[in-house]
């Protein structure tokens, strides 16, 4: 999914007006914008992307050059690819006015391979507006798609559960542990994965943890709830009024910080998914 | 157009699903899958789809419609690709702006209270106080602190003052007086309905459809309309689905089933993770101590107290407001609200003059609070927001007073002339009916009938429209004042209207 724009050259826009422009109180209607392609490369157009800025209506005009006509530049032709295209519905008002436009290959009237020069030409029938142009106008060439049109297919159907992983010897009291580290090391795979926007309930578990950042060399582990020695007063986005403290804030002995820091060897995860998520006292 | 309505297709459906996903439905239907694999009917070869089938028979593919018909409801449809996320709050460069200097004004203002009366934003409550404050939680209408010393950020006519200075900078606001000017107070060009767009969008309401506020009272047989509509509603009801309930209720809620309809538009199940967010934010309340709380107090006080038909519920206001200021789930609705939560110990919406009056209906409706809460969390994130921020959405404040002066103006040039004459500009008495949605000024029952339509239709236009025929309503003695005050009586006491009527009268029966 490439998003590179092709390189063009993008004149302001020009009125087209009848009589002398600077002492003629009318406004004009009636813009033109230029668009020049580097001579030696014509485009084979995909899709033309820009902001609208007060234009009412746009008609489109390209300039193609045509595999016989080498050599000879008299044989370009303008061709007219959209005529008319309403971009503000009711001109008098605001719908439309500063949206973000797209315009494909397949909407045009006509082929738009080979390209070689643009005309936008811009009406805007209503006097009330000032100034009415188009703003970030970007053309992207064939076989690169604009950021929308590429959806892998699998977006639109829920993702499987994973399964947690197997723990492995060597932990402290390996039932008790084992049954709550599921639970988390599946909380923490969904934060990792982290494509919800969805807010992430409460975890109800019997014993709390700490949240920690490279420490002594562990890998940053996970935050989620603490303990009631916990006197910081800022709130996390949990809600729960309760945060993330160091390990040496945690009243317990030895047992919890064993099993802590197996939880860091065990659970491997970065942490960062979790850590960006309104930790904001953290050093 | 095609293939860019299949891409528009599917950005939506990739929007929902990844809203959707990691939520407690998810999660439930998960299980419920899971818990289906015992079940005889469900065979390995045609699993996909017996299980499809299982959730189908059981109601919870019904769950998950609703779910994804309030997401389409709450949420705009995705913007293109290429605009940034602040296009998504607000379009209009112009309006942002405006929002945000808006913004910084009530902040200041919030701020130099605080230094004036010495207060912090926030504190930590003493154990000693903790423990007073839950013991009393119920009652904290019985409290009587002094707070003589606040003030309320501000009023809704402040907020009228900002709109009437709003303008496009590209639009010929010309010191002559021309056909670009407004006559009346907003000068902003959005694009409102007139009234035969009108009566096609309140289609429900026209006078060959029947309608409780109408068709319900007691001249009329019940037979004729009544019995059926409320037939129809417990039908709704037991189908459990969202998109027919809001179909329903355009036509009136019968007053027995009201408050499981709106639930049911709103999506609101009581679960008990609900029920535990509810009494997370509880224990918030009771371990700190914001100066917001102070003001909400202070506006209960002003405002509902003092109301006949709501004073009643002053404890119940405590217990939803307190909590909503320390919502943070709210500031999710401010990724398609033009305004930005103040980043600061103040991390929801700061209160103003008339607030708890959006609270104030809810609590003839809903009695256990966390229930209470969550329905008006959800109103609030749907509609109520829009009345107090500024943007060029059809249901925000802007578009609804231009609503209503073009209304006025179409309809009842004389009167609209006249009053203007006289220096009062119609929309200095509507704005507060408006930017309250009514609460406080018509009858309850008739407020109910009315925001009923609002759920129905998911749009506060009908706030305009109505404002508009109450206008028209009393228009024989609005043409005989000769001053602002003098209007302002005419219309000061709106609780005899009966809603129903003069919306269909001014829609549908006026000769134009």
């Amino acid at each position: 999914m490439a998003t590179r724009p092709a390189p063009c050259t993008v004149r302001s826009p020009v009125a087209l007006q009848v009589g002398d422009v600077k002492t003629d109180l009318a406004r004009p209607g009636v813009a033109v914008i230029d668009v020049a392609l580097p001579p030696a490369q014509p485009l084979d157009l995909q899709e033309i992307v820009f902001k609208n800025s007060y234009t009412a209506f746009l008609t489109v005009r390209v300039q193609r050059r045509h595999p016989c006509d080498v050599g000879r530049a008299s044989a370009r032709k303008w061709v007219t690819c959209l005529w008319n295209h309403c971009l503000m519905p009711s001109p008098h008002t605001e719908a439309g006015s500063q949206d973000y436009f797209s315009l494909f290959r397949h909407q045009l009237l006509c082929d738009v391979d080979q390209v070689t020069a643009v005309r936008l030409i811009l009406r805007q029938p209503s006097p009330v507006w000032l100034h009415f142009t188009l703003e970030e106008l970007r053309l992207y060439p064939r076989g690169q798609q604009s950021l929308q049109t590429d959806f892998p297919s699998w977006l639109s159907h829920l993702a499987p559960q994973q399964q947690p992983e197997n723990l492995h010897g060597g932990v402290p009291d390996p039932e008790k542990v084992s049954t709550e580290v599921q639970q988390l090391w599946v909380l923490t795979e969904m934060i990792r994965a982290n494509q919800t926007a969805a807010r992430i309930g409460r975890f109800d578990v019997s014993f709390q943890l700490a949240l920690f950042i490279a420490h002594r060399g562990w890998p940053p582990v996970l935050g989620l709830l603490c303990g009631p020695a916990c006197t910081e007063g800022a709130g996390c986005i949990l809600g729960t009024g309760s945060i993330c403290c160091h390990p040496e804030l945690l009243p317990a002995g030895h047992a919890v910080r064993n099993a802590i820091k197996l939880l860091g060897k065990l659970l491997r995860v970065p942490g960062s998914g979790v850590l960006e998520v309104g930790n904001s006292h953290l050093p | 157009m095609m293939l860019e309505q299949d891409t528009g297709l599917s950005l939506a459906i990739a929007q929902i699903v990844q809203r959707l996903k990691g939520s407690s439905l998810h999660s439930q239907l998960e299980r419920q899958a899971r818990g289906s694999l015992h079940k005889p009917e469900i065979k390995l070869e045609s699993l996909k789809e017996d299980i499809k089938d299982f959730l189908k028979t059981s109601g919870w593919e019904k769950r998950l419609q609703n779910a994804v018909y309030s997401e389409l409801n709450v949420f705009p449809s995705p913007c293109h690709p290429a605009a940034p996320p602040e296009h998504m709050k607000e379009p209009l460069v112009y309006m942002r702006k405006a929002q945000g200097s808006w913004e910084k004004r009530i902040l200041k203002s919030l701020n130099s209270m605080c230094t004036e009366l010495s207060i912090p934003l926030a504190r930590k409550r003493p154990i000693g106080e903790q423990k007073e404050l839950f013991n009393k939680w119920n009652e904290m209408g019985t409290d009587e602190p002094d707070l003589s010393l606040f003030r309320p950020v501000y009023a809704p006519k402040d907020f009228l003052e900002v709109l009437m200075n709003l303008r496009n900078p590209n639009y010929e606001n010309g010191d002559q007086p021309s056909f670009r000017n407004h006559l009346g107070l907003i000068q902003v060009p959005l694009k409102v309905k007139d009234i035969p767009e009108l009566k096609d969008y309140f289609s429900e309401l026209g006078l060959n459809t029947g309608q409780l506020g109408i068709d319900d009272s007691t001249q009329v047989p019940p037979e004729l309309f009544e019995n059926e509509h409320v037939r129809v509603g417990q039908t709704v009801l037991t189908e459990q689905d969202s998109a027919a309930a809001q179909q329903y209720v355009r036509q009136g809620c019968p007053t027995a089933l009201r408050a499981e309809l709106w639930a049911l538009i709103l999506n609101i199940s009581n679960q008990p993770e609900d029920i535990l967010y509810y009494e997370q934010l509880k224990s918030n309340v009771i371990q700190h101590d914001l100066l917001v709380d102070s003001l909400i107090y202070k506006d209960v006080k002003l405002t509902a107290s003092n109301d006949d038909y709501y004073f009643v519920f002053e404890d119940y206001l405590y217990q939803v407001l307190l909590c909503f200021s320390r919502d943070t789930s709210v500031l999710e609705h401010f990724s398609y609200n033009s305004a930005t939560p103040p980043k600061s110990y103040i991390r929801g919406v700061i209160p103003f003059h008339g607030f708890s009056m959006y609270v104030a209906p809810l609590c003839f409706l809903y009695h256990e609070p966390s229930k209470l809460y969550q329905i008006f969390r959800e109103m609030y994130v749907r509609f109520f927001f829009r009345l107090h921020s500024i943007s060029s959405h059809p249901s925000g404040i802007v578009s609804l007073c231009l609503l209503f002066e073009t209304l006025l103006q179409t309809h009842l040039p004389q009167l609209f002339y006249h009053l203007r004459e006289i220096g009062a500009q119609p929309l200095r008495i509507s704005f507060k009916w408006m930017v309250r949605a009514f609460s406080g000024y018509l009858a309850t029952d008739q407020l109910l009938l009315l925001w009923d339509r609002i759920l129905g239709y998911n749009s506060l236009e009908i706030l305009a429209v109505l404002a508009a025929a109450v206008f028209a309503f009393r228009a024989v003695n609005l043409m005989e004042v000769t001053s602002l005050a003098a209007a302002e009586a005419v219309l000061a006491d709106l609780s005899t209207l009966k809603v129903m009527p003069l919306l269909q009268i001014f829609l549908f029966a006026t000769v134009t």
